[in-house]
């Protein structure tokens, strides 16, 4: 998780950063949520969970099942929703971008990209192999189209 | 008349400015020492980023001794600047006062002193070092204010559900609070984190509509 640490900030800056989200709450930007949430130190265990439950580059549940999830009443990304769901949620949305780009090249989304590339930042060093180019494709992107 | 301090410390800008001109010695010791708490490491932080070959802890220490000093406070409300930056730009007169204090002393001539422009480095070691200082002072103050009530216990469920993210359900009940209750106990201790820092913004020209967005901007500075 080393990607999303700053130089020259500790573990106190992350629990001061951690003390300002708890005051903001939900009215966070989920970006900002998500930076903070990856300097914790269960950070990784959780998206490597999160990646165990995703359908593996080729494996048999489409990216449209995926996509339909998101989409419904209890989609991953929702602005009521704890932080913490959020957070979750938005890791589970990249690892969908990296899905699509992995297996069709290409995938439309109004998500900015600096919301999606510190969480794909973050899942780079502890993903399997195949999951590895579409998540720098993730994060060379600008916009992700 | 008496000047209380109130646990919400630091007081406002209104109430330092009180303290500072009448208050007893207790009250002027302990306002000092606050505010010290909150400017001290920021103000050293900012000063090592020059690398002047000087004692800037001795620089700092001597400007916190002031930091009281109804003429250096007074100085301060007529330059309608946040008390940050005017303590800022005081440290770094000092220290240059003292590195010609130093050049004079070597028989050098005391022409430029152009290393010691600041940097976009000094100002990011200090805004970090402020924003860190800021939140732990005003989480000291919530502490010792829910001691004093009894509900230090209130503290410790803030940090598992807030920080820790801990349902209500899992860390409330191990501390005796019920889980109905722990909501109304989170924002308790939410609500004195804030006025402890209400006290510190309003000094920094922090207007009560803008505190929101100041929180996200301290946020910023511990961020990449």
């Amino acid at each position: 998780m080393s990607a999303v640490v700053p130089d020259g900030a500790g573990p106190d800056d992350a629990r001061c950063a951690a003390l300002y989200a708890a005051l903001l709450g939900a009215r966070l930007p989920t970006d900002v949520l998500i930076r903070q949430w990856m300097a914790r130190s269960d950070a990784a265990s959780l998206v490597d969970g999160i990646l165990q439950r995703l359908p593996q580059p080729g494996g048999l549940e489409s990216i449209e099942s995926i996509d339909a999830e998101r989409h419904g009443s209890d989609g991953p990304v929702r602005a009521e929703w704890p932080p913490s769901l959020r957070v979750v949620g938005t890791v589970r949305y990249v690892a969908m971008v990296a899905l699509a780009l992995h297996e069709h090249g290409v995938w439309r989304s109004s998500r900015p990209a600096s919301e999606l590339a510190p969480v794909a930042a973050a899942m780079l060093p502890i993903v399997p192999d195949p999951w590895r180019a579409p998540l720098q494709a993730v994060l060379a992107r600008a916009q992700v189209v | 008349m008496p000047l209380p301090i109130s646990d919400s410390f630091p007081p406002s800008a209104r109430s330092w400015l009180a303290v500072a001109r009448d208050g007893s010695l207790e009250q002027r010791r302990e306002l000092a020492g606050s505010l010290t708490a909150v400017y001290r490491e920021p103000l050293l932080r900012y000063l090592q980023a020059f690398g002047a070959r000087l004692d800037v802890e001795d620089v700092v220490q001597d400007l916190c001794a002031r930091i009281l000093d109804p003429a250096f406070l007074d100085g301060w409300q007529r330059s309608e600047r946040p008390f940050r930056l005017w303590l800022r730009t005081a440290a770094r007169f000092e220290l240059m006062n003292r590195i010609r204090a130093e050049r004079r002393r070597a028989g050098a001539a005391d022409d430029s002193l152009a290393e010691l422009v600041e940097s976009d480095n000094a100002q990011a070691a200090f805004d970090r070092a402020y924003a860190g200082s800021l939140i732990r002072a005003a989480s000291d103050a919530a502490q010792r204010a829910l001691d004093a009530q009894g509900r230090a216990h209130e503290w410790t469920l803030f940090i598992e559900h807030s920080l820790n993210g801990k349902p209500y359900a899992e860390c409330a009940p191990p501390l005796g609070i019920p889980v109905d209750a722990a909501r109304h106990a989170t924002a308790r201790v939410r609500g004195l984190v804030l006025d402890a820092l209400r006290g510190v913004l309003s000094a920094e020209q922090v207007a009560e509509a803008d505190v929101e967005r100041e929180l996200v901007a301290l946020l910023s500075y511990l961020q990449p």
